[in-house]
Formats: structure tokens, sequence, C-alpha cells
């Protein structure tokens, strides 16, 4: 076992006691079984051998055929670069006849559809062509939040399909591609939040409680709460901004950075207007679904029933989690919610 | 002697070296075996998790795929994957751990069994973190990893692995602080 000389501080006596403990845990291999093993993967990867030797001709190893294509045209003696060359003029071939068509189109899809990927990809480029480091750190919490809304969604059309097919096998993963963005984009947010604020401590220990605690939500399964309080958080950075550039302009104002709490409440109740909107669509979408399927009197009732058991699930997360500054997701708690909204913005 | 590079090692996994991959096996699939078993808390299951992750690794290799360096970081992902694989598609496993105590085939040595019941409380909270929370810890503290290794074994940034071990470390001792408080209850 290593020694590890770079233990964090928040690694205390107690917590590496407990890790020890499974350290000292020993699992012993059977020879016999570990022994099998070990012929079975040796077995295979002769078979892989034997395939790999027919298909590459065993004369010339060099049989790539690209290779002896661009030989052929005289650039043997820099093939990485002509490779690079003709790879870069296909890429730029797609990109300009009509990838821009293809990403349009793929704005729309969702978890599980075939331009899914598209979009993931085409959201990346967004941020990566985006010089303004404020301005990514918005479109990382915006595109997080669209993650967590196409979960949304795919769970809501797979309740629909398992009644009459089970899809699980092919959705499930695809939410995980969602899943694992919104935790991918919401930590490039504390990244770039630790770069942007790096003079301005109190400000960026707002930031980042805020971002952890979307995550520790994340963690509960509560994603309307979550998508929410990211608008939230894009609304006050965006004031924010605003006023460091006014600050800029003006350069007798002798305290640039604003905290971030002043900046909040005014907020708060214009978020609130618009998330119960939000809500009220979702809503009516919910009703439209259920009237398509009426002719499945027993299935709609399952699913009424699935769906009140994930709202007291959500709710009771919220009750038991102290930092939980949210509710869950139906309209009768909205006035409970906008309480424990500024309760939570207090400390 | 001294050990030959990953870098190395891959050239001759590409070319389906016999020598080679059966070098790898040998240095790799104990440490995998014990990733593995610790996190499923099963030799069986760490057997199967090696075997998928070698036969994962081979058909990578076929296809002309997997890594051009960084072997250990890639099998260990590789495992990781099966792992969570696992998780999902049982995902109360862990706290059953009577499970391996009661196994027919090995009878556990008495301080063996303490042992695990100490380790029973560690295992519950590991289980209700996040996969990626879970490997950062396992990585980290049980495989005693530095920070780039694990950042390259998840294809993620190093900060991003901070943050991630950051928040796993508080949850963890939230988990426990709650276990203990619940122990005392009873």
């Amino acid at each position: 076992m290593q020694t590890m000389n770079d233990l964090p501080e928040e690694m205390d006596a107690c917590l590496e006691s407990q890790l020890e403990v499974i350290r000292g845990l020993t699992y012993e291999r059977q020879p016999a079984v570990a022994e099998a093993a070990r012929a079975r993967f040796l077995k295979e990867a002769e078979k892989a051998r034997q395939a790999y030797h027919q298909s590459t001709d065993s004369i010339n190893v060099q049989t790539n055929p690209i290779a002896k294509w661009w030989s052929g045209l005289g650039v043997g003696l820099f093939p990485s670069l002509a490779r690079a060359a003709l790879a870069f003029g296909v890429a730029l071939a797609v990109v300009i006849g009509g990838a821009a068509g293809v990403v349009f189109a793929s704005q729309s899809s969702l978890p599980g559809d075939a331009m899914y990927p598209v979009k993931l990809w085409s959201d990346e480029l967004r941020i990566n062509l985006t010089a303004d480091p404020a301005e990514q750190l918005d479109l990382e919490i915006q595109i997080a939040a669209e993650r967590l809304q196409e979960m949304q969604q795919t769970q809501l059309l797979q309740n629909d399909r398992n009644q009459s097919q089970p899809s699980e096998e092919k959705t499930i993963p695809a939410a995980e591609q969602a899943y694992s963005g919104i935790y991918k984009h919401l930590d490039e947010a504390l990244l770039l939040a630790q770069q942007l604020y790096a003079d301005d401590p109190e400000t960026l220990a707002q930031i980042t409680t805020q971002i952890e605690q979307q995550l520790q939500l994340l963690e509960d399964m509560n994603p309307s709460a979550i998508i929410r309080e990211l608008q939230e958080l894009r609304k006050d950075l965006r004031e924010q901004q605003k006023e460091l550039k006014k600050a800029e302009t003006e350069p007798t104002a002798e305290n640039t950075s604003v905290p971030l709490a002043t900046a909040a409440p005014a907020t708060v109740e214009s978020v609130e207007a618009e998330v119960t909107t939000e809500e009220d669509v979702s809503e009516s979408e919910d009703n439209k679904d259920k009237d398509k399927d009426k002719d499945k009197e027993t299935g709609k009732d399952k699913e009424k029933q699935n769906n009140n058991n994930s709202n007291n699930n959500s709710s009771n997360n919220s009750n038991n989690n102290s930092n939980n500054n949210s509710s869950n997701n139906s309209s009768n708690n909205s006035s409970n919610s906008s309480n424990d909204n500024k309760g939570g913005k207090k400390k | 002697m001294e050990s030959p590079s990953e870098k190395d090692l891959l050239q001759g996994a590409r070319a389906f070296d016999m020598e080679t991959l059966a070098y790898i096996y040998d240095s790799y699939s104990p440490a995998i075996f014990r990733y593995a078993a610790r996190m499923l808390d099963s030799t069986q299951l760490g057997e199967d998790c090696v075997s998928e992750t070698f036969s994962r690794f081979l058909s990578a290799l076929r296809q002309g795929k997997g890594p051009e360096d960084f072997l250990r970081a890639y099998l260990f992902r590789t495992a990781h994957n099966w792992i969570t694989d696992y998780y999902r598609s049982k995902p109360h496993i862990i706290q059953t751990l009577e499970g391996d105590l009661t196994d027919k085939d090995h009878v556990p040595l008495p301080q063996d069994v303490e042992r695990k019941l100490q380790g029973r409380a560690v295992m519950n909270a590991l289980a209700q973190l996040t996969s990626d929370q879970r490997q950062v810890i396992a990585l980290r503290f049980l495989e005693g990893w530095e920070i780039d290794e694990v950042a390259r074994a998840m294809e993620k940034p190093p900060g991003a692995i901070k943050a991630l071990q950051h928040r796993a470390l508080a949850r963890l001792r939230q988990l426990m602080q709650g276990e203990e408080e619940h122990a005392d209850d009873e």
C-alpha cells in the first residue's frame, strides 16, 4: 500500500480509521478459480491473435488501406501529416456541408434518440467557443439545467411506454448519459467559478455552496427543485457581472465586488413566478398524455400511484436534508417552497 | 528487473503478442480482483469482474480501440463500469453483507467476521454515494492513487476529481454520523 502524502484536510482521523477497516478486509482468491480464469483469458487472447493475423496479411505490417493510398500518391513521407490533412479536410467539408442542419435538428432530441449525442457535442462546442469565462460559467449552468429537464422528460415518456413495452434497456443508459452530463457541467462550473472569482473569496464561497447544494440535491434525485435553483443562480450571476462591468466603467466606485446575497432577494420573486408557469405547462402536458391513454384505464392508475410515490419520496428527502432549500414539484406546496428558498438564502 | 512501461505493454498488446498479454493479465488482475471484491463484497463477483474487464480489453484491442497509454487507469475504468452496471441491476447488494459470510464454499475466520461487521457501516455508507464518488474514494483511499491517475481513470480533469473527493468525504462523514446516531437510538 502506498503512503498518501497529500491527504486532504477534511480527511479526519475518524473517517480514516473507518476506511482503514475496509482496507483491512482481505478477499482470498481461490487458486483454482483464478487459474481457470487466467486460462480462459489466454485462450480468448489466442483467438484474437489469430483473427488479427488473418486480417493483417502477416507479410507487411503497414497494410492500412489509407496509408497505402497515400503512399501511392507520393505523400508517404509524412503519413501522419497527410492523414491529419485528410481528416481536417473531411471535417471541414462535413461542417460546412450541412452539419448545421444536423445540429439544429438535434436540439429537441432526448436521451435515447439517435440525435442526442449530436446535441451533447454541440453543447460542448458552444462552451468551447465562448471566450468570456463569465459567459462560459453561465452556459455550463444552463446546460446542466437542460440535461436535467431532458432527464425528467425521458422519465415521463418512459412511464407512458412501460405500459406497452419494456424499453428500459435503451432509455436507462441514455438517461445515465444525461445524468453524468449534469455532473460534468456543474463540476466545470465550479472550476470556472474558482478562476473567475479567485480574488473575491466571499462570492466564490457563496457560488460554490450553491452549486454543491445542487449536486447534493441531485444525489437525492429532486430534479425540478434543482432546475429552479440553477435558473436562479444564473440570474444572480448575471446581475453580478453587470454590476462588475458597471463598476469598471465608473472607476470612482471603491468596492467593485457586489456580494451575491444583496442581489439575490430582488430576483427571487420573479423567478418564482416563472417557475409556477413552467409547472403549469408541464402539468397540462401530463394531462394531455393521460387523455391519450384513456383506453388504458388500469395502467393509468398504476402510473398515478407511481407519481404519488415519487412525490412522497422527494418530499421526505427535502425534509430530512438540513441544507436542502427546495421543495417537491407539486404546486400545492409552492407557498411553502418560497419560504424554504428564502430561508436557505440567508444561510 | 525494471518493469516495462505501460506504453510498451500496450504496443505489444495491440500486436497480440501472447507473452505481453499474459504479463498484463498477471500484473493487473490481482489488483482489479481486490478492488472489485471490495466494492462488491464478494470473491465470486470479484472474479466475474476480472474476467469481464479483460474480455472487454481484448475486444477493444480487436477493434483497434483501447488506450495508447495509462493501461492501469484504463483497466480500472473498465472494471468500475462493470461494477456500476452491477450495482444498478441489483441496487441493494451491499446491504446484505451476510451473504458472503454464509458462503458455502468458504468458511470465514472469526476475526474476519468481526472485521466485516465493523466494515459493514462503512460499506453501507459507500453504497449510498454516487458511482463517481465511490470510485474516487476507492481509488484514492483504498488503492492509494494520486489525483492525476484517478483523473485519467475517470476521464475527468483533476480539479473535478478534487471537487468530487471533497463532496464524497463530506457525504461519507454525514452518513457515518447518521449511522452512529442510529446505533445510539437502538
